[in-house]
């Protein structure tokens, strides 16, 4: 039986110019369903390609990538926009937020699009937004923001969540609740759940544990224990 | 060095957003071109003109008295400062008879089996031509062909009239004076041979303006040499100013350069004016005094004639009752005749019963006469026979005288012989003594004479024939028998008495022989001699006796013949002697008749002699009647001359009154003129007076006043555009601007990028549009009107250093203060400001979420795009101004067309809906019946309409807005409405005409500003005014019209109207039939013009083809200002919300989606942009249409659906296109963009 998520052998190249650049050289791994993993790596180590590749942005130059037991690296455009639409919930460091459509609308705009959608007020709700669904988000602050970020990504009832630094732009308690938030929806709904950080300290309370390093895998550590993100300071 | 970075950083910024340059480079070409251009219309036009003037030495102002100008009136101008040039010029408008012209030719040209139809088509048979005398320093014609003239006979005509017509150089032209005028009071040539085809400077379009000839409008020019022309006195001196021909027309340099020189003039005018008016006035008074005198001698004239006709009246009468008396005594006497006649010829009646009886008496006699002659016959035939007998009896009588002869000659030999034997025996005798000889005497017979004498008697007794028996000459019977005639009988019986009786001549032949005998010898011989002679004696006497018995035998039974016929003849005389008294008795009773017939005679005589004195009466009578009837013939004829005199005086009283009373009339015009010649003036014209040049000017305004308007708003966009695109790009620099300026870059340096880079972008490309839009469109714009000013040979449309430099001069206030604003407002913060992200816009409910029901229906990605669009406002109003541009531009691009196709379509489809114009030749008051009765005959015309039309001038009371317009008299007014459509425009409802007022057009109408129920005057040519009520106003797009019914002229005239033309509708409107009727109905006499309205309707439509091109030049400068616009603007507003499309695609959404939610916001805007832009666009064309519009002419003011239609269409089509650009452009967004901080 296959992991729920594999990557095998994927290379990405990027020509630019005279000049060749292998982001990803060869990367494998595997994901479980219902795992909160962490991918962990300096700058330049290929994270954000592997987030471009499993999230369906970008397609792997050569190499194979099973969600879910298919190829999305088979897969077209159209495809791949499918699949994002259906399959994957994305998380931005930056929130990516639409400025004039509300927090609630900002989550309906994702449901809009999705066969399958859970209700976008029960989630906003689940995020603890309750208060503020009709606020722009302006006019909240970043944790909020990316709370109705999270809550959009969750509402599609995605088979894969991809949190590219999620608390990137955060202030440490913010980004701390923000983590929570995370790992509780991975816990309680089951979530497979994906988070790209350069920030080591985030490895305690992963299930999976990918450390990345100049486009290849150096490590894959499995956590039998995650620590609670309440528990980890850094 | 650092500059060095910094140009090459500019350097690379260009190449690197090299769309963004293009664009704005794009949007500022456009502005500039379509600013620079059509505004540059209005100059260009205005140099064009100044330079065909230039060409042709036209004059800057001219002099015109009514008077006429003298050659030292010439002088006198041409000697004051600033006059360069001055020139008299002769004028005469006269007719050129093309007709009989162009038949010849066409016959030759059928024999050259050319095509002349469709020249000869549009003859009206009859030119009205301007004639002037050719100048040499001002006014000169331009000449498209041939040469100037040079010899008296020859000239050069009007290219308009060569083109119409068909005239070439080389061909003659005939002209003819008006009626009551010969050519030679004008000219000293009547034919000209066409030596050149040229244009004159006033006139630009086909207009050639008003003449008193004909129906009141030239048809051309034509220049002859000035000797041909027979006035003294110039009618205008045409004047060219020193140095204003430099000076460009219209402009205010040369008003005032001119104006100078016509104050100078003004002030000689007086003067010059004052010595031509009393030379003038003296020879009016003179004219006055011999017209005035003629006049008196006139009215003399005409009593004189009258006197005498009353004389001649008087004498007639009496004549005439001579006459009757005459006539009753011929009468008188008539019946008198006729009693004698009857008298006569009773008496003439008895008389020919006594004729009868007389004639009965004769004829008896007659009878008797007859039997006479008869018996007379028979008695002449017995006389007859009697003389045969006696014949028979005188030969009997001859023979036996014979028988006595032949005896009697027997009887001289006998005695010859004895006297020879005597002799013999003599000489025997002397021989023997000699022998005696014996003589013996002859034998006589009575005579007859004796009968004869008795038978004369007998015979005259009958003889003498009576002429009296006959009773008339004429019936004088047959003469009777001659009776016998007895006169012969004596001449026969002549004859007997000569039977003498013969002589025994027995006994001389016996003489002789024996007498010759000798002595013995001869005795012997003398003895045998002797006996010799006896025998022969005795045979000889024997012989004799037998004869002598034989004779005597003989004459007894002469003897007893002669008995027996006297016996006869006894009787026969009885007879006669009976006869003759019969005769005697005859005669007796004729003589008694021929009494009778002698009193007939007289009678007779008498009765004819009182009949030939009857008829000799009668005669006298007839005679009489004859002579009477003579005179009364005369007198007819004296009668009839008596009247025609009369008629003739009365004609000539009335002529001589019509006359007089013109006379009178002309000698008070005249009176009155030497009295209005108190302030002789001369006027003083300068070009505006020059109807095409005012009109020329006015429409280069016009298009002014639209290139002010359309082109700026055109160029606002383009300047917002600009601005905006120049804003964003600062905007987007932002960050650089804070590494710069933290760098310690002053901002100044930093700004200069910016500042250069919008600077270079609007220079070339105003360069680019100044180029384009100057030469483009005035070029376009101005071919378009020259349909119009088809004369206009020039055309310039030099660079306008004003308008390039203006509009360079906005585009870059516009761009580069873009620039500095964007800087400005970016660099006042500090670096650390700069290098942070701006904050977001903030998001926010609009107002309209207010509208729960209209936001709860919305989809949610509407929602979004609604509320995007409140987030960009000024992307909002930018983009919905720029459709609006676009959409209004379109609108008023079609609605031009059919605001001008109206005129035509409408004005000749609708309104007017008659065929053809025949107009009638009402100079010899032809009845229109003529022409009516042709109508009917022919089969192409269906239907015809009698009107009177003339021109009137309508205005208002104390409101100085005369305008000029067509009156129409209609005759029928049900029958109208096949010709004439009245309608309210607006509602459509149809006007009727009343007998109370008129219906006047609409364009009129506004002009006058008046309404329905308003009162306006008429004054027509003879300056007659008459108030009327306006009852209607109709709808109307060419000229203006005032109709009328023949009820109302009636109330307001006061009297009916001259039906002058005749509306027709035909069946057939192609081009040859329609040239075939007007050549047909051409020929009648009572026809002077036909005018078939398609042509006209063909011409205006033609017009509008050229329209076409102003319509294409906006409909192109529309769809680049919609792409221009809508490419920016999207250009933007995509880079703005890349990160955010960018997120929409990770999420999920497809290309198309993600287009569709950049879109979505494009059509509501273009939406808003169309209906904004209809709006606009309306007002705009309203505005247009009634500028751009000329007095005579109304467009339509009405754009029509598929204007509408076509314009909304396209503006979506150019959105389309644009969005669909813009597709690319979206899918080329990297999602990555979306994992990128914000910048």
């Amino acid at each position: 039986m296959a992991s729920y998520v594999e990557l095998v052998e994927v290379t990405k190249v990027y020509q630019m110019g005279e000049v060749t650049i292998n982001a990803a050289d060869g990367i494998s791994f595997e994901i479980e369903k219902g795992e909160f993993v962490v991918i962990v790596g300096p700058s330049g180590a290929g994270k954000t390609t592997v987030l471009n590749i499993l999230g369906g942005m970008d397609s792997c130059t050569s190499g194979q990538v099973f969600v879910d037991g298919v190829d999305i690296a088979r897969y077209d455009e159209t495809q791949l926009t499918d699949y994002r639409r259906e399959d994957v919930g994305f998380v931005f460091q930056f929130y990516n937020l639409i400025g004039n459509l509300t927090a609630l609308e900002n989550v309906e705009l994702a449901l809009q699009i999705c066969k399958d959608p859970l209700e976008a007020v029960g989630i906003m709700c689940e995020v603890g937004l309750e208060e503020r669904l009709d606020n722009f988000p302006a006019q909240l602050s970043g944790g909020e923001q990316q709370r109705v970020a999270i809550a959009r990504a969750l509402a599609k009832n995605p088979k894969l969540m991809l949190c590219d630094e999620p608390t990137g732009a955060l202030d440490y308690q913010t980004g701390k609740a923000i983590l929570k938030l995370l790992q509780d929806m991975c816990r309680t709904k089951g979530m497979t759940v994906v988070v790209i950080t350069h920030n080591q300290a985030l490895t305690p309370m992963a299930d999976r544990v990918i450390y990345l390093k100049n486009g290849r895998v150096e490590q894959v550590s499995k956590n039998p224990d995650p620590e609670s993100v309440e528990n980890i300071e850094w | 060095m650092k500059d060095n970075v910094l140009i090459l950083d500019f350097f690379m910024e260009i190449k690197k957003n090299f769309p963004r340059f293009l664009s704005i480079l794009l949007i500022v070409t456009l502005g500039v071109a379509f600013y620079s251009g059509v505004s540059a219309v209005r100059p260009d036009m205005e140099k064009s003109l100044d330079r065909m003037y230039d060409q042709a030495d036209f004059m800057d102002f001219r002099i015109v008295n009514t008077l006429g100008l003298t050659r030292e009136d010439l002088e006198a101008v041409k000697s004051l400062e600033g006059v360069k040039a001055a020139e008299g010029v002769y004028k005469a408008d006269l007719y050129c008879d093309l007709y009989a012209n162009t038949e010849e030719e066409e016959q030759e040209e059928e024999l050259a089996e050319e095509t002349a139809e469709t020249a000869a088509g549009e003859d009206t048979g009859r030119l009205v031509l301007q004639l002037y005398s050719m100048t040499d320093t001002v006014n000169q014609v331009i000449l498209t062909e041939g040469r100037m003239p040079e010899r008296v006979n020859e000239c050069v005509i009007d290219e308009q009239i060569a083109r119409d017509h068909g005239l070439e150089v080389g061909q003659y032209l005939y002209l003819s004076a008006p009626t009551g005028e010969r050519t030679t009071d004008y000219l000293s040539e009547t034919q000209f041979l066409i030596t050149g085809i040229g244009i004159r400077g006033e006139f630009l379009t086909r207009s050639r303006g008003t003449t008193s000839l004909g129906d009141g409008t030239a048809d051309g020019f034509m220049i002859c040499i000035k000797n041909v022309f027979v006035a003294t006195e110039f009618s205008e001196i045409d004047v060219a100013v020193a140095d204003a021909k430099e000076l460009q027309a219209f402009s205010g340099a040369y008003d005032d350069k001119v104006k100078e020189v016509m104050d100078r003039v003004e002030e000689i005018q007086g003067e010059r004016s004052r010595l031509r008016y009393d030379e003038v006035k003296q020879k009016a008074e003179q004219e006055l005094a011999d017209a005035q005198s003629q006049l008196d001698s006139a009215q003399r004239q005409l009593d004189d004639s009258k006197n005498r006709l009353d004389q001649t009246a008087q004498e007639l009468e009496t004549a005439k009752a001579q006459i009757q008396a005459q006539m009753q005594e011929i009468v008188n006497g008539n019946t008198t005749i006729e009693q004698q006649e009857q008298a006569l010829s009773q008496s003439y009646a008895a008389l020919s019963t006594t004729l009868a009886s007389i004639e009965q008496a004769q004829s008896a006699l007659q009878n008797r006469a007859m039997q006479n002659a008869a018996n007379q016959n028979q008695i002449s035939a017995s006389q007859a026979q009697l003389q045969t007998a006696w014949k028979q009896y005188q030969d009997q009588v001859d023979r036996v005288n014979e028988q006595a002869n032949v005896l009697s000659g027997l009887e001289t030999q006998l005695e010859d012989m004895r006297k020879s034997l005597e002799e013999k025996q003599g000489q025997l005798n002397a021989l023997q003594t000699g022998a005696a000889v014996s003589e013996r005497k002859p034998f006589y017979l009575f005579t007859i004479d004796t009968w004869a004498e008795e038978l004369d008697p007998r015979s005259a007794g009958i003889d003498p024939a009576d002429p009296g028996i006959s009773v008339d000459p004429g019936t004088e019977p047959t003469d009777p028998a001659d009776p016998v005639q007895p006169t012969d009988l004596p001449a026969a019986t002549d004859t007997p008495p000569e039977t003498t009786s013969t002589p025994a001549p027995s006994e001389t032949q016996t003489g002789p022989g024996g007498n010759d005998q000798p002595g013995n010898s001869d005795r012997e011989k003398l003895e045998g001699e002797i006996t010799q002679l006896q025998s022969q004696i005795s045979s000889t006497e024997g012989e004799i006796a037998t004869k002598r018995a034989q004779l005597d035998s003989a004459q007894a039974a002469i003897n007893e013949t002669y008995n027996q016929l006297t016996a006869l003849d006894q009787q026969l005389q009885a007879q006669a002697q009976a006869l003759a008294a019969e005769a005697q008795a005859i005669t007796a009773d004729s003589s008694a008749v021929s009494l009778q017939m002698a009193e007939y005679t007289k009678q007779k005589a008498t009765l004819d002699a009182s009949s030939q004195a009857l008829a000799q009466t009668k005669q006298m009578l007839e005679n009489g009647q004859v002579v009477l009837n003579n005179n009364q013939l005369e007198l007819t004829a004296a009668e009839n001359e008596l009247a025609q005199g009369r008629q003739s005086y009365e004609a000539a009283v009335k002529s001589s009154k019509e006359h007089m009373e013109d006379a009178t009339r002309e000698l008070n015009d005249k009176k009155r003129q030497v009295a209005r010649m108190e302030d002789p003036k001369w006027y003083i014209l300068d070009r505006n007076s020059v109807e095409d040049f005012a009109s020329y000017g006015e429409d280069a305004e016009r298009i002014g006043a639209i290139g002010n308007v359309v082109p700026l708003i055109f160029f606002l966009v383009a300047a917002l555009v600009s601005l905006a695109t120049i804003t964003r790009m600062v905007e987007e620099q932002r960050t650089q601007m804070g590494v710069l300026k933290a760098l310690g870059y002053d901002k100044k340096t930093i700004a200069v990028k910016y500042v250069l880079y919008a600077l270079l972008a609007t220079v070339i490309g105003a360069v680019i549009g100044l180029i384009l839009g100057q030469l483009l469109l005035p070029r376009i714009i101005i071919n378009a009107y020259r349909m119009m000013y088809c004369n206009l040979t020039v055309l310039r449309t030099p660079l306008s250093l004003w308008y390039s430099l203006l509009s360079t001069v906005i585009a870059i206030a516009c761009t580069v203060g873009a620039a500095f604003a964007a800087c400005y407002h970016s660099l006042r913060l500090v670096p650390a400001q700069l290098m942070r992200p701006e904050a977001p816009k903030y998001g926010k409910k609009i107002f309209l979420e207010q509208w729960k029901w209209f936001w709860s229906k919305c989809n949610f990605s509407w929602k979004a795009a609604i509320r995007n669009m409140a987030r960009y406002k000024k992307r909002l109003i930018m983009t919905v101004f720029g459709i609006a541009a676009c959409m209004a531009l379109l609108l008023i691009g079609f609605g031009l067309k059919d605001s001008i196709s109206v005129v035509g379509e409408k004005q000749f489809g609708e309104l007017h809906t008659y065929d053809g114009i025949v107009t009638l030749d009402t100079t010899d008051a032809r009845p229109v019946d003529e022409l009516d009765e042709k109508f009917a005959e022919d089969e192409r015309v269906t239907s015809w309409l009698k009107v009177y039309a003339a021109n009137v001038d309508a205005g208002v009371e104390d409101a100085d807005n005369e305008k000029s317009a067509a009156m129409y008299v209609i005759s029928h007014e049900d029958l109208a409405k096949d010709f004439f459509v009245l309608r309210d425009r607006a509602s459509g409802q149809p006007l009727e005409l009343s007998d109370d007022g008129v219906i006047i057009t609409e364009k009129l109408a506004k002009l006058m500003n008046v309404r329905a129920g308003d009162t306006i005057y008429l004054m027509d040519n003879d300056n007659y005014k008459v108030n009327v009520t306006v009852t209607g106003i109709t709808e109307n797009y060419y000229r203006h019209y005032i109709y009328m019914n023949e009820a109302c002229y009636n109330n307001v005239y006061k009297g009916l109207p001259e039906y002058n033309q005749e509306l027709i509708i035909t069946t057939d409107r192609s081009e040859e039939a329609e040239n075939q009727l007007m050549r047909d109905y051409l020929a009648m006499e009572a026809v002077s013009s036909v005018n078939m309205v398609t042509g006209f309707a063909d011409r205006i439509s033609d017009m509008l083809k050229n329209l076409d091109a102003v319509v294409y030049v906006i409909i192109v400068a529309a769809a680049l200002l919609a792409v221009v616009v809508l490419y920016n603007l999207n250009n933007i507003n995509i880079t703005e919300r890349r990160r955010e499309l960018a997120t929409m695609k990770v999420l999920g959404f497809h290309g198309r989606e993600v287009t569709m939610y950049v879109l979505r916001e494009n059509i509501i805007m273009t939406v808003f942009g169309i209906l904004i832009g209809l709006l606009l666009g309306i007002i705009l064309h309203r505005f247009v249409i009634q500028t751009a519009e000329l007095d005579l002419v109304m467009f339509g003011r009405a754009i029509y659906w598929p204007s509408y239609l076509l314009s909304v269409v396209l503006t979506i089509v150019f959105s389309i296109g644009v969005n669909a650009l813009m597709y690319f452009k979206l899918k080329k967004i990297d999602m990555v963009e979306s994992l990128k901080s914000v910048e």
